[in-house]
């Protein structure tokens, strides 16, 4: 059991205390960092930002396997293997759906998942949170936040929540592949460059047929498909008038109609 | 690629509400009144994301005078932290930037760096519209803010402009500029940024005249009908 299962309050103390540990987070993606300690630092930044009595991690490593890796208290790594083991509860729900579980009140923990809420209660928790560590369709674990107060979350700590969660999920999938800063900066370079050439293209193509930009866009992507070549190249030929709009403008031959789009 | 699927869309929503997020708290917590966010290409910074419209017209000057604070940081990998841009400082350096800046309100502006250790990828500006430099605290706060949303561009698979139509105007327009005066596109740009200079309107206003019609750059330079010269 907590000791201080009073009110927390915000003082300022605590606030600076916190904003620290959210730079300490921050700071492990901009150098080498162990994955381990990233996540004992998101789980102690969730009990302190957050107002949350315990926090715990249930991963999913590279290869597969489910392991409890991080946890405020001796508490929330209970909570967690509990869950491992009977492979149910809030927090598998959330890894397996990637979508957040939020249980404000015993009872309804109970009503989904009865021994485990046997196990909450034992251990003084009342409301349960899961909040999926997922990159787009990728779901690598999920944190579980403990209340012992039967309070709703807020919508803004909810939030601040996976916040944290995403930027833990982006520094361990940054980790496992090993990617180089600098290949990722060139990926976002070549990003840009290729939406703001499409955009230039899309305004020449405009002008030159009196047409809106939207109909200079469909022309573009016309061309692309019946020709086979990539938006992105027709888009920098017109830009670089090796493509003039007139060719553009002109009907194509219709692509092939196998291989939908 | 701009791919124009589902997928691609969902990304682009789930960049835009990691950035709005990290940019949100780093406003509340660095005590400014807004921040925008600019990326680096082709040695040219695009603004591609700001909390609100002053902080939007602030990196549009930037972008329209290639001057000023974030400029700086995003070049030399350095904050650049101007607690009053009103100074003879802030004018000697940024001659054109701290004026109109200062006109439009803005009375401090904080310029961090979005880099990792080798790669500069653009800078975040902070303003506020109350002269006064960044505590220890808020300087912190700002500093954490910008080393996640360095982490959250370098991680976005769709591109970052998330769905500003307003910045692909200025694009589009460029092109239009581009047709209409048989110069390059980089030519097109230079005309779009000395016009809305010289008439003192937003690059994004003039954009939008350029794509409505109702305004049009001839060959031989741009058609004022009014120059003094």
């Amino acid at each position: 059991m907590t000791e201080e299962s009073g009110g927390r309050s915000a003082t300022t103390e605590q606030m600076a205390r916190a904003a620290s540990r959210f730079v300490a987070l921050a700071d492990t993606l901009v150098a080498d960092f162990d994955v381990v300690e990233l996540l004992d630092r998101l789980v102690e930044d969730c009990v302190d930002l957050l107002d949350v009595t315990a926090a715990g991690i249930l991963l999913r490593n590279a290869d597969g396997v489910l392991d409890v890796v991080a946890n405020s208290s001796e508490e929330s790594r209970l909570m967690e293997v509990f869950q491992l083991e009977s492979e149910d509860g809030p927090c598998i729900e959330a890894l397996m759906t990637g979508e957040p579980v939020q249980i404000d009140e015993v009872r309804e923990l109970r009503r989904r998942w009865p021994a485990f809420a046997d196990a909450v209660q034992g251990l003084g928790f009342s409301a349960v949170y899961a909040i999926p560590l997922r990159l787009r369709s990728e779901t690598i674990g999920a944190l579980n936040l403990f209340n012992s107060d039967q309070a709703n979350m807020s919508t803004h700590d909810r939030r601040l929540a996976q916040a944290l969660a995403d930027v833990a999920t982006i520094g361990i999938l940054q980790q496992r592949s090993l990617s180089r800063a600098s290949i990722l900066a060139e990926q976002l370079q070549l990003a840009l460059t290729t939406r703001i050439t499409v955009e230039q293209a899309k305004g020449v193509i405009s002008e030159y047929g009196g047409v809106d930009v939207g109909e200079g866009f469909l022309a573009i992507r016309a061309y692309s498909r019946s020709h086979r070549i990539k938006l992105s190249e027709v888009a920098a030929a017109i830009v670089s008038r090796g493509l003039s709009p007139a060719a553009i403008l002109a009907p194509h031959p219709q692509p092939p109609t196998r291989g939908r789009e | 690629m701009v791919s124009e699927d589902g997928d691609a869309v969902a990304q682009q929503s789930e960049n835009l509400r990691r950035i709005a997020e990290f940019c949100r708290v780093g406003v509340a917590r660095s005590e400014v009144d807004g921040m925008a966010l600019s990326v680096l290409v082709s040695d040219v910074l695009e603004p591609v994301y700001s909390t609100d419209s002053l902080a939007e017209r602030v990196a549009d000057l930037q972008y329209t005078l290639g001057q000023g604070p974030g400029t700086d940081a995003a070049s030399t990998g350095v904050a650049v932290l101007v607690p009053d841009i009103g100074t003879a400082e802030a004018r000697q350096r940024w001659p054109l930037f701290a004026i109109e800046a200062q006109r439009l309100g803005v009375k401090a502006l904080h310029s961090f760096p979005l880099r990792t250790a080798d790669v500069r990828i653009g800078e975040a500006s902070l303003y506020r519209r109350a002269e006064g430099v960044l505590a220890e605290r808020q300087l912190r706060q700002a500093t954490t803010v910008t080393s996640l949303l360095t982490s959250v561009l370098l991680h976005s698979e769709a591109d970052p402009y998330t769905g500003s139509e307003l910045r692909m105007s200025v694009h589009q327009a460029a092109g239009m500029v581009m047709q209409q005066t048989g110069r390059s596109i980089a030519d097109a740009i230079a005309l779009l940024k000395a016009a809305a200079f010289a008439e003192d309107i937003d690059i994004t206003s003039l954009a939008r005249e350029v794509l409505s019609g109702g305004r049009r750059f001839e060959a031989l330079g741009e058609r004022t009908g009014e120059s003094d010269d």
